[in-house]
């Protein structure tokens, strides 16, 4: 399953494309025929019936205006209601909604009826921990025994044994989501890093991240000052022109535009000269970036890594929200930003109102009926060297500091916070095998960002494209 | 020699609801075969307003394809340039 192209994710834009919809027109009642729009009666159902299709869709809006289940204490409010009194993102951005959430059984191997109970039984003979028998006639597996090791699978002649995964699990890679006793996942919030891989790997969309697109869209009807701050991965977003996309945000109301590049710049001096005093203090682990929320919420929940790894230089986006509200002290500020870590970085800055994702921003674009190619172009005022630009890519933040370091010293780029990644980091920080490491928890960088509209393989093609023409 | 013409929307509510990665179908089709096709981009192709049937959308030789992927397109493209021969 690709994160981009599935039910699961395109019924998560569908969402908010009516969502959107509705608030744009100010007319908050009809949400409460979405899931009646659809899960129309004729199509069939992809749960047990329609009704309970209908059901988990209620409650993905309900999560999108951040409510829980939990808290849904009247059954007959309709979804009206939660639209009316919009919440934006409460304590935490993502959660499983345990309605939507399937209690996939427990991650294990298991015998299917493809079994012949052959005489050469490799099973048996090549299972390490003695966890097959014949008792019933096929093969059982002792779970109480087995490890998981998947060795009777790879010998099977039948390919009788199966592994049975249980996707958000699998994804995660700080073991943050775990089964309670009925059998629902929940994420544990001291570990999770908001990498955001169980939400793309949750083949029901159980993990619908919350939205501040209701409080937005009502800043700018009631004609506020309000500026938007676009991060540079935007630009392998769309196909159109850099210039032509920053028309298309104006012309969703908002009074102007930063480019979070500007910010990158500033990032790229201040990490540069704090890895110069790094490297002359010797001190014995190399220091490793601090753009990437997620990579920094990971050291600081792993007891084995000293969080003065992480440089102490402030994030693009903290840079330039804080330009913005010097240069424009009324005004709201609204990050669009590639991912879920993001938006939690922008959650906790004051400098910051608001932050919604690429995924939004195509929402409210379909929602207004915007054809980017029919906008016109918007120039900023102030805009960002190329370095700070490519701060989008994996490697960017790397590159910019290689341009302006004056020492000799090592740097490596790692992107993509999985298992064997994070090995290969912590091994690099306790060899000290470099001096500087950037660190991106998606693969690609935020070119590859967890609420992307595009794959990371076309996104980086999109922005590819686009440098060769510049 | 017979040309099949592929038009895929490259509109934002194509783009945005799953037709991002269509643009990419040349990738995709088997290089014998790649002679015998056009393939262009166009911003919105106006299905979109038919609410009946659901985006991405594309057109092989003006027949409309709905909920299009890269891999409906090569068999219907792979199809068609069989049943020239
Ligand atoms: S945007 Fe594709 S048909 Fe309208």
């Amino acid at each position: 399953m690709t994160a981009n192209n599935n039910n699961a994710t395109i019924i998560r834009r569908d969402l908010l494309v009516r969502l959107c919809t509705a608030l744009l027109q100010d007319k908050a009642e009809e949400t409460d025929r979405i899931p009646l729009n659809i899960k129309p009666k004729k199509r069939g159902s992809v749960r047990c019936c329609v009704h309970k299709d209908r059901a988990v869709l209620k409650y993905k809006l309900m999560s999108i205006l951040g409510y829980k289940e939990s808290e849904e204490t009247d059954e007959l409010l309709p979804i009206s209601h939660y639209v009316k009194h919009a919440r934006g993102i409460q304590d935490f951005i993502i959660d499983v909604i345990s309605e939507v959430c399937s209690n996939c059984p427990s991650a294990k191997y298991k015998v299917s009826n493809f079994c012949m109970a052959c005489e050469a039984r490799p099973c048996q003979v090549n299972c390490p921990k003695n966890a097959i028998s014949f008792k019933s006639g096929k093969a059982e597996i002792d779970d109480d025994l087995c490890v998981n090791c998947g060795k009777c699978a790879k010998e099977c002649p039948y390919h009788a044994i199966q592994y049975q995964a249980r996707p958000c699990e699998e994804s995660c890679a700080v073991g943050a989501i775990y089964q309670d006793e009925q059998g629902f996942e929940h994420i544990d919030k001291s570990k999770c890093i908001l990498c955001g891989n169980c939400m793309q790997a949750c083949p029901f969309g159980a993990i619908t991240p919350s939205s501040t697109l209701p409080q937005i869209i009502s800043e700018i009807k009631s004609g506020n000052q309000i500026i938007a701050m676009v991060a540079p991965s935007i630009a392998g977003q769309f196909r159109q022109d850099l210039h032509q996309i920053y028309g298309s945000i104006i012309s969703l109301g908002f009074t102007d535009l930063y480019p979070v590049a500007i910010g990158a710049d500033l990032t790229a001096a201040h990490e540069t000269i704090e890895l110069q005093e790094h490297i002359e203090s010797k001190v014995t682990s190399p220091l490793t970036s601090s753009c990437c929320p997620a990579w920094v919420k990971f050291v600081k929940t792993q007891t084995s890594l000293d969080d003065d790894i992480i440089s102490n230089t402030p994030s693009p986006l903290a840079y330039t929200a804080k330009i913005v509200k010097q240069e424009n002290p009324k005004a709201k500020t609204v990050f669009i930003a590639p991912c879920i870590a993001k938006k939690a970085e922008a959650q906790a800055l004051s400098d910051c109102d608001y932050c919604i994702s690429f995924e939004e921003l195509g929402a409210w674009f379909v929602a207004s009926g915007i054809e980017i190619s029919d906008q016109m172009e918007y120039k900023p005022k102030v805009t960002a060297s190329l370095l700070g630009q490519n701060f989008a890519m994996a490697g960017g933040v790397s590159l910019a500091i290689k341009e302006s370091v004056e020492n000799d010293c090592r740097i490596e780029n790692i992107h993509g916070l999985n298992k064997a990644n994070i090995r290969l980091i912590k091994q690099k920080i306790k060899s000290h095998s470099c001096d500087f490491m950037e660190v991106m928890s998606c693969e690609e960088g935020c070119l590859g960002g967890n609420l992307s509209l595009v794959s990371s393989r076309e996104s980086i093609r999109i922005y590819n494209a686009k440098a060769e023409t510049h | 020699m017979k040309k099949h013409k592929v038009t895929i929307c490259t509109g934002t509510l194509c783009h945005v609801m799953g037709g991002s990665e269509l643009p990419a179908l040349s990738q995709f089709i088997p290089p014998q075969y790649l002679n015998q096709v056009e393939i262009k981009g166009s911003p919105c192709i106006n299905h979109c307003k038919n609410q009946d049937m659901k985006p991405p959308f594309a057109e092989i030789d003006g027949d409309i394809f709905c909920e299009a992927t890269i891999d409906k397109l090569v068999k219907e493209l792979i199809k068609r340039i069989e049943n020239d021969s």
